[in-house]
């Protein structure tokens, strides 16, 4: 596996990672992370994506992360050995469009493959509807890896890679053999009592207990914080106090809030059902480096032992992973197992899955996959 | 490590997502969603369990999975090779069994009966569900099996019924393409038949030929209602709207069913009540069907006395009339018990093997849907012994312009005295209204002897009566008398005298003469029949006054008078029986036949020769009517413009509309008979 860091974000730096990717001919695919600041536009970027000799994917993030370092520009090309299938779905928050005939169509019954990655429009409300049409067609018989791309200063920008262009608002699934292992956790707890979702639509969180959902939220947060939540501050405040959705024999799903609008409606990072019961969330750096930990060996426990790793791809939340970097250390390098080279991006929602739990649309959750 | 009451949340979700769905399959889509989602599956399923009879096993259906190939998963496999365990005697039961496989230690499937459905199999992460859990799924689980039998049942039932819809169209559609197949040769029979009876016949030939030609028309009528039946079953039935006149269509209708009461004693009128707007909007033929059916129905059960048909407003609004028509009879009558099935289905009142009365027992049914297309409602009332009145009311549009009939105007009898002698209620109130409509002032009588002293009374008053009517029925004096003194009668004499005669009197005018009258009118009373009549004793007036040149354009002229140039008319028809009965029917008329036996033929014979008009067989082999019409029409000139008349026994819905798409002028349905055949000829041959 041929791994290209190009720092400046540039065509120019982009034209030679190609060229250097390209140059002993064994890249038959690649995989593209790139940092919204980066000098990149639908514009630019199109004609060349288009001009590739090989299949591309991957997406525009708010940072990328390259060797175990959070970069705010630059572009990450690495170049796969196997050939990958990508599908793009345009229009995705189009609720017209039957997710489950249009995967269906796809992705064809006699395919199969290892691992899917998949990358989505981190503002899509749809993401989940699409998971849940994904696991409908093929369940759990590979490993989901992938996560939410999108730039954080410009939404709505097209951010999803392809041969066939930047794409926004859109899915790209790509089946791939490579072999992987997955793993993913978060370090968040329950911090306060639970509550119902009485009313909600797509992202959207109408009332909690059939309250204004914001007014419950509230109130719930000042019992945790000192710091009064009010309209001005959930940027700042919020991050800290993610919603949990609980599920039966595992953790919650964390939601980050996205925005409060007018009707003091809750919009979230990911879709929630109503009736589903939550409650909010908290959590300390210790236990964010701890499910950090987690993910990673996980990971090395699912990855095939008869297979070498080549790297490690790891997607982590972009509201949380500032503050577990901080904290990583050495120690927490070698309790992992840090023997492979470490690339990624944060990511808008995460994706993982290894075969045993339904696949879901996470946030502020440690996603890493092991590929080979 | 978990909240336990997480469980009571996820299962709570479950529940609240069961609401709503009456569908099977769109109620396990949602609902399966939202147990993979909340329990954290890695896949799920539902399996319906059937228990058959016939080879004594089970079948089990997967209904609904979660990814949709879940048999790709080895642990799904073991799993469902356990489905036995939770079936007793071919159903479902309670109960919980869990599966593990070597393979996915870390996993493992738990198969929840529901009790006479089916089994659900729910795969997720070992040791996750305990007995709590289980137990409170299983709960859970009721509700959705209770769901699930729920749709089921109703699935069925429109499954049932779907079957029985598709089984009645089925019918319907094999009705009416039999009844297609049948009208076929029934066309050479009528044909046949009515041209050997034109022919000189010994007495008992005659009578041979007449009874053929008697059933076929009874064949006919039980394949028309046969296949308007099928057709009210299969929804094919369409109006066709067009503008008439009430009196006109009464008129026709009174002369289709009086020859059935030419062996009774029975007096058939119809009356319209004065305030019937008469110029209407609506499906003429459909009308027409109905009160035919109840009046042939009336006089079917009537011998003594009268069958009235009644036409009276019922409410009226600037663009539409709603009419309500009553046949009213003297006849046998029913008892209350017989008339709860009388709209029904093959439902006759006597169902004994020797019937008197015969019949599909479709009449009234086909007439209650043809009511109902029409806007209307129909009903009865009845008296063992007394007779019967049907009635219905029908929706007829109002056409813009004047209502009033143009041949109204042409008989002014303004001043005129004019007395009717009817025994007959009805009969006199039918001509009081026709003559007061004219202007007329009317004097009514019921016997001769009233008839006599007021004919004198008011010659006497110097207000001598110009015409009077005299019923060959009158009481007191017979009218043959009655028309001698009056003719006898220096101060009566002036009088035109009309002879009034049942249908089965047939007079010519020499032998009404010859009894002292001027002229005969048969009853029923028909409005242009009286027209006529009027015209003629008016004219008969106007000669005998100033022996001017009469004006003969009040005499309603009648169908049927072709040019007295050579008409040449062209019949495509594959059918040699059916060529032979055209080219007779035309041949008796003057007409000139030429016969081709399928479209290109007709294509090249327009082409070489200008016809009058064409009939053209719908269904030819080689080129079929449709083709050939629109190559007839691509023809430049005249010959691309001559009438084309499809002939068919195909009268099912979409059949006048590729008639029309095909530019032809009308259509003749088989078997054609000599008045439509009439009627088209009048219709389409330019004068």
């Amino acid at each position: 596996m041929n791994i290209y860091f190009e720092p400046n974000g540039d065509l120019a730096g982009f034209d030679s990672g190609i060229e250097k990717l390209m140059v002993d001919g064994e890249v038959k695919s690649i995989l593209m992370l790139a940092c919204e600041a980066n000098y990149f536009s639908k514009k630019n970027l199109d004609p060349r994506l288009a001009a590739l000799p090989v299949k591309i994917f991957g997406g525009i993030f708010p940072h990328i992360i390259y060797r175990d370092a959070v970069m705010d520009r630059g572009t990450l090309m690495i170049g796969l050995q196997d050939e990958v299938d990508v599908k793009v779905i345009d229009s995705l928050s189009n609720r017209k469009i039957d997710l489950d005939a249009v995967i269906e169509e796809l992705i064809p019954e006699t395919q199969h493959f290892h691992t899917m990655f998949i990358l989505v429009d981190g503002f899509s409300d749809s993401t989940s509807k699409l998971l849940d049409s994904v696991f409908y067609d093929l369940g759990l018989s590979v490993n989901y890896l992938g996560g939410g791309v999108g730039a954080l200063t410009h939404e709505g920008k097209p951010c999803l890679i392809t041969n066939s262009g930047l794409h926004q608002d859109a899915a790209i699934l790509v089946m791939s053999d490579v072999v992987s292992g997955v793993g993913s956790d978060h370090g968040w707890k329950c911090a306060s009592e639970v509550f119902q979702i009485t009313s909600a639509e797509h992202n959207v969180i109408k009332t909690i207990n059939w309250e204004p959902a914001f007014r419950v939220y509230q109130r719930y947060v000042a019992q945790l914080t000192s710091k009064g939540l009010n309209r001005n501050n959930v940027d700042e405040i919020a991050p800290h106090y993610p919603i949990g959705i609980h599920r039966f024999g595992v953790k919650p799903v964390v939601r980050n809030i996205a925005k409060v609008t007018r009707d003091e409606s809750l919009v979230l990072f990911g879709e929630i059902g109503t009736d589903s019961y939550g409650s909010v969330m908290m959590s300390t750096q210790s236990e964010l480096l701890d499910a950090s930990k987690s993910a990673w060996k996980e990971a090395r426990r699912e990855f095939p032992r008869a297979s070498e790793a080549g790297v490690a791809l790891v997607f982590e939340d972009v509201s949380c992973f500032r503050d577990v970097n901080t904290h990583r250390n050495s120690d927490f390098l070698t309790a992992v197992g840090y023997d492979v080279p470490v690339v990624g991006a944060l990511t808008i929602g995460e994706i993982a899955n290894n075969g045993k739990d339904y696949l879901e649309f996470y946030n502020k959750t440690s996603v890493v996959g092991l590929l080979t | 490590m978990y909240n336990s009451d997480s469980i009571i949340w996820a299962l709570h979700e479950i529940i609240m997502s069961m609401d709503g769905s009456v569908a099977l399959q769109p109620l396990l889509n949602r609902v399966l969603r939202v147990y993979v989602k909340r329990l954290n599956c890695a896949s799920i399923s539902i399996l319906k369990v059937r228990s058959d009879q016939t080879t004594q096993s089970i079948e089990v259906e997967k209904l609904f999975s979660l990814p949709k190939y879940i048999e790709l998963d080895p642990s799904y496999k073991a799993a469902y090779g356990r489905v036995d365990d939770l079936v007793v005697n071919g159903e479902a039961i309670d109960g919980v069994v869990s599966v593990m496989t070597q393979e996915q230690p870390e996993v493992c499937s738990y198969l929840f009966g529901l009790p006479k459905f089916g089994v659900l199999i729910i795969k997720v992460r070992a040791g996750v569900f305990n007995n709590y859990a289980l137990h409170s799924i299983q709960q859970v689980n009721q509700k959705l099996t209770y769901m699930c039998l729920g749709c089921q049942q109703r699935e069925d039932l429109i499954d049932a019924k779907q079957s029985a819809e598709a089984a009645t169209r089925a019918k319907s559609e094999f009705l009416a393409n039999m009844s297609h197949e049948i009208r076929t040769p029934m066309n050479a029979i009528i044909g046949m038949g009515g041209m050997l009876l034109d022919t000189t016949l010994s007495l008992e030939q005659r009578e041979c030929a007449k009874t053929i030609e008697n059933s076929a028309n009874s064949l006919l009528t039980i394949i028309n209602d046969i296949l308007d039946f099928s057709k009210i079953e299969a929804g094919k039935l369409d109006l066709e709207y067009s503008d008439f006149d009430l009196y006109d269509a009464m008129d026709t209708i009174v002369d289709i069913v009086s020859f059935g009461i030419v062996d009774k004693d029975i007096n058939l009128a119809y009356y319209l009540a004065p305030d019937v707007t008469t110029h209407v909007r609506g499906d003429l033929g459909r009308f027409r069907q109905v009160l035919i059916n109840l009046v042939n129905n009336a006089i079917k059960f009537t011998e003594h006395g009268e069958v009235i048909v009644l036409g009276e407003l019922e409410s009226e609004s600037d663009t539409r009339t709603v009419l309500r028509f009553s046949v009213v009879d003297t006849g046998i009558g029913m008892e209350a018990s017989e008339t709860d099935r009388l709209f029904n289905t093959f439902s006759q009142l006597d169902n004994s093997n020797h019937r008197k009365f015969g019949g599909t027992g479709l009449g009234l049914v086909i007439c209650k849907a043809l009511v109902k297309l029409m806007g209307g409602e129909i009903g009865f009332q009845s008296q063992l012994g007394k007779g019967s009145s049907f009635w219905f009311t029908i929706v007829f549009h109002k056409p813009a312009g004047s209502s009033l009939d143009s041949r109204d105007k042409m008989i002014n009898l303004n001043g005129r005295r004019v007395m009717v002698g009817d025994s007959d209620d009805i009969n006199r109130r039918v001509f009081r209204s026709f003559l007061q409509r004219w202007g007329a002032d009317v004097v009514e009588v019921d016997n001769g002897v009233d008839l006599l002293t007021m004919m004198l009374q008011m010659a006497t008053d110097e207000e001598p009566i110009d015409i009077v009517f005299i019923d060959v029925r009158l009481k007191g004096i017979g009218c043959n008398a009655l028309a001698k003194i009056i003719n006898n009668t220096p101060k009566l004499s002036a009088a035109k005298r009309i002879m009034v005669g049942s249908i089965g009197l047939r007079l010519q005018l020499e032998s009404v003469q010859s009894l002292g009258f001027d002229r005969f009118i048969q009853t029923p009373i028909k409005k242009f029949k009286l027209i006529d009549c009027m015209a003629l004793i008016l004219e008969q007036e106007d000669i005998e006054s100033n022996d001017a040149e009469p004006d003969r354009s009040y005499i309603s002229r009648r169908v049927t008078d072709l040019p007295t140039r050579q008409v040449c008319v062209l019949v495509a028809d594959d059918n040699n029986v059916n060529q032979l009965v055209m080219k007779k029917m035309l041949e008796k008329k003057g007409i000139q036949v030429d016969c081709v036996d399928n479209g290109q033929q007709a294509v090249q014979a327009v082409t070489k020769k200008e016809y009058d008009l064409v009939f053209m067989d719908y269904q030819m082999p080689v080129m079929d009517g449709l083709e050939a019409t629109r190559s007839i029409r691509a023809l430049a000139g005249s010959r691309g413009e001559v009438p084309v008349v499809a002939v068919t026994a195909n009268v099912l819905r979409d059949f006048e509309a590729r008639c029309q798409e095909a530019s032809m002028n009308g259509y003749l349905s088989k078997p054609v008979r000599i008045d439509k055949l009439s009627s088209a000829l009048d219709q389409w041959i330019k004068r």
